[in-house]
């Protein structure tokens, strides 16, 4: 059987949900059984008390992405679901970075090297120092790149967030008088 | 399907517990039966069913066998099926029933007991997370945590059962929220801000499909189990008439349009009928409704759909072009679609070329329909034993079958005018589907009368249904093909693995029962069939019968079902039988025919 030409793309992924315990389990699910490894991940509450935001990015097979969105939105605790490409999307993400730096020359040093990419001094005591650095992927990616050449011994990445160009969908939308579904009163 | 209309009873006084507002909310959806196996989580629950008259409970012997009960009442009533087991042991097996309604899209809602909320996670006896278990074969899934969660759970598991594309939803009930008590009347609000079922087509993709059709030289029309669940054989027909269509269908869409009907082409796919594929093997413009576009139904894709554009007609988005590219995606209710593409279509009668084809078309229905029934070597062909059904059965008369060679003979020659007459299990190849499916159906439909068709491998999945059949005194007509192994996985390995046999015989050996001493032993009815000639005597003695009886028929044991198409490849190879070389399905004085009807 002739293989298909396989096209790979890098793209997040903006899900609002329904705040609910298990809501995340049953969108995992749905990577895992694709072969789909999720890159990040970030999951916060939104200003609707019963909304959270997930922004995941992903890269995979173009096919098994664009299958995904509509199974992603077939859950019913999921309200609406889209997919952009990674490089497109204005996206942040903080990293945290401790350096082993035991002398004043190695600490120099590596804030020189730093200095371009505006990074936060979050912790200077003993002998290492932490550096937060925030921006688009690629400018965090450029900054680890960076400071490689010295003695990194832990990181840390929120993953990406993003605020797309339309408004967040609206709990009110749900209410009886549009076509949504409320059971029970009160 | 309609959304499941909850009346909403009257608020009684008192206080109830979560168990008895289970009851209450169940009645007020139209539940009169439910399927299920008593255990210790779910006690409070059978207790409450206890004082509850209205309800009527069908104790089955396995909880698989409740799940498939559940999904043939849902199948052959169009209403959720319900169905109730205790926690841990209970729970899991249920699941392959719930699987099997999940891959054809089976309104059912699922009760389960669950240890107290407290207990939940710390491995209590019979706990077991059987949230995450179902997550991936239902719709979706519930568990309250406080008894005035619990309406307002139950009427959002009918609503999200039965709308859009139907399927399971599981309720996970830990036993002190059965147990507690309320005054309230759900005071919780449950919102599904995440589920809307969009159910009118666009009308910019009708009018397209519309004139796609216009053009179209060769088009027919396929018909899928979704086609069956949104009740559309009405205005399917009326289109197909219009048009001169020819329809060929999955295994769940038999009886949508009746076929009899003159334009019917029975059921395509690996085990298909011969006009049908050959139908699909020439279609320039494909006219799918509901249907899912399955391995089983395509073959290869890219072969598949070399030539042809598809309108592909689903309720579910996720349908549309994950497996075939469509030309036109209309997402929409089948039945509302095709009374869109009616009224688009106005007046259009068919055009030459469309004629033309229509009379090949004709032309190749009769040559199956002149199908000469086989015989068999020794013992019974299973084609007879369809040929006898199709003699006595009427049109409403319900068939469930297994899943095996039996089932994919019953598909091809079994002849159904109505839907929710054929129950089968589809997606999921389900084996012992048939027994508990047709208790189900059984209390379904009381005016029908039910048969199962299965095959010895199959039957002896879930035979233990035989007391369940007793116990209710079905009349159930259990009709087992025995040809003392798996016929089908036989089959395959003649193809594939040159005849090694690995564990398909189950026959000359110590293993194999008596399958009529076996109902006896339940005290059931049974007769033997070894010849052809005994079928009509002896289905008409188990019809003036009291009760079920059990028909073992001693089926040809190297019998194969053919004319097929091996896995993996495409309609080129469809072969045996009464296709003489792979892929020319009409050949000889077949295809003269062909082309005779062709210049009219």
């Amino acid at each position: 059987m002739a293989e298909a030409q396989i096209t790979e793309i890098d793209v997040i992924l903006v899900l609002y949900v329904h705040n609910r315990p298990g809501v995340l389990a049953k969108i995992a699910s749905l990577f895992y059984r694709r072969g789909l490894n999720i890159r990040t991940l970030t999951v916060g509450t939104t200003h609707e008390v019963e909304l959270s935001k997930i922004v995941v990015r992903v890269a995979g097979p173009e096919a098994e992405l664009r299958r995904l969105v509509p199974a992603l939105g077939n859950l019913v605790d999921v309200l609406s679901v889209e997919l952009a490409d990674a490089a497109a999307v204005r996206a942040q993400e903080l990293c945290l970075v401790r350096v082993a730096a035991a002398d004043r020359a190695q600490r120099d040093a590596l804030l020189a090297a730093a200095g371009p990419f505006q990074p936060t001094l979050v912790d200077a005591g003993g002998d290492s120092i932490v550096l937060e650095v925030a921006g688009a992927p690629a400018a965090i990616e450029l900054f680890i790149e960076t400071i490689g050449r010295f003695p990194i011994v832990d990181m840390s990445r929120t993953g990406v967030t993003t605020m797309p160009g339309r408004r967040a969908p609206r709990m009110s939308d749900a209410l009886p008088q549009s076509d949504g579904v409320r059971f029970g009163s009160g | 399907m309609q959304a499941t209309a909850a009346r909403i009873a009257p608020e009684p006084a008192g206080e109830r517990n979560g168990a008895e507002i289970i009851c209450d909310a169940l009645k007020a959806h139209g539940v009169r039966t439910l399927f299920g196996y008593a255990g210790g989580a779910i006690l409070h629950f059978y207790d409450a069913l206890y004082r509850d008259p209205e309800l009527y409970h069908v104790t089955v012997r396995h909880e698989q066998a409740a799940a498939h009960a559940a999904a043939g009442y849902a199948r052959a009533s169009g209403r959720p099926g319900v169905c109730v087991a205790t926690s841990g042991p209970g729970a899991t097996n249920l699941l392959t029933g719930i699987m099997d309604g999940h891959m054809d899209s089976t309104p059912m809602v699922v009760l389960c007991g669950q240890v107290d909320s407290a207990l939940i996670g710390n491995d209590a006896f019979q706990e077991t997370d059987v949230m995450s278990i179902t997550a991936a074969v239902t719709k979706h899934s519930f568990q309250p945590r406080h008894v005035d969660e619990v309406e307002g759970v139950i009427h959002a598991a009918f609503h999200i059962a039965s709308t859009g594309r139907p399927g399971p939803v599981f309720i996970d009930l830990p036993k002190d929220v059965l147990m507690a008590t309320t005054m309230q009347r759900s005071p919780y609000p449950l919102t599904l801000p995440g589920y809307r079922p969009v159910t009118d087509p666009d009308p910019a993709a009708v009018a397209a499909a519309a004139d796609l059709l216009r053009g179209a030289q060769r088009p027919l029309m396929l018909l899928g189990g979704g086609a069956l669940i949104a009740e559309a054989g009405k205005p399917l027909r009326a289109l197909a008439e219009q048009l001169e269509l020819p329809v060929v269908t999955t295994i769940n869409a038999k009886g949508v349009i009746p076929e009899s009907h003159p334009l019917a082409h029975g059921v395509i796919g690996m085990y298909g009928r011969k006009s049908g594929v050959w139908g699909m093997m020439n279609a320039d413009v494909l006219l799918a409704f509901g249907c899912r576009f399955t391995d089983r139904i395509t073959g290869r894709i890219d072969r598949f759909v070399a030539g042809k554009r598809i309108i592909h007609v689903d309720i579910d988005a996720y349908e549309l072009g994950k497996n075939v590219p469509a030309a036109i995606a209309i997402q929409a209710d089948v039945k509302k679609a095709a009374e869109a593409l009616g009224h688009a279509l106005g007046t259009h009668r068919p055009n030459e070329g469309q004629r033309r084809w229509a009379r090949q078309m004709s032309a190749a229905r009769q040559v199956c329909a002149d199908c000469v029934p086989h015989t068999a070597a020794s013992g019974v062909h299973p084609q007879q034993v369809m040929d006898a059904l199709n003699r006595l059965r009427r049109p409403e008369d319900i068939v469930t079958t297994g899943v095996g060679q039996h089932q994919m003979f019953a598909c091809h020659f079994l002849t159904h005018d109505r839907p929710r007459t054929f129950l089968t299990s589809a997606g999921a190849g389900t084996m012992g589907y048939g027994l508990p499916a047709a208790v189900g159906a059984a209390f379904a439909n009381p005016r029908a009368r039910v048969f199962v068709v299965d095959g010895d491998g199959s039957f002896q999945m879930t035979s233990q249904e035989l007391a369940t059949v007793a116990q209710e005194r079905l009349k159930i007509i259990i009709l087992v093909l025995d040809n003392e192994q798996l016929g089908m996985v036989r089959q395959w390995q003649d193809r594939v693995y040159r005849g090694r046999h690995a564990a398909v015989h189950f026959g000359n050996r110590p293993g194999h029962p008596d399958l009529c001493l076996l109902a006896q032993a339940y005290g059931l009815a049974s007769d033997e069939v070894s010849r052809p000639e005994q079928l009509d005597t002896a289905l008409a003695a188990a019809l003036a019968r009291d009760g079920a009886t059990l028909i073992r028929i001693a089926v040809d044991p190297k019998v194969d079902n053919q004319p097929m198409m091996p896995a993996g490849t495409d309609y080129s190879h469809f072969h045996g039988n009464c296709v003489a070389r792979p892929g020319e399905l009409f050949a000889g004085e077949q295809a003269r025919l062909l082309e005779e009807a062709a210049h009219g």
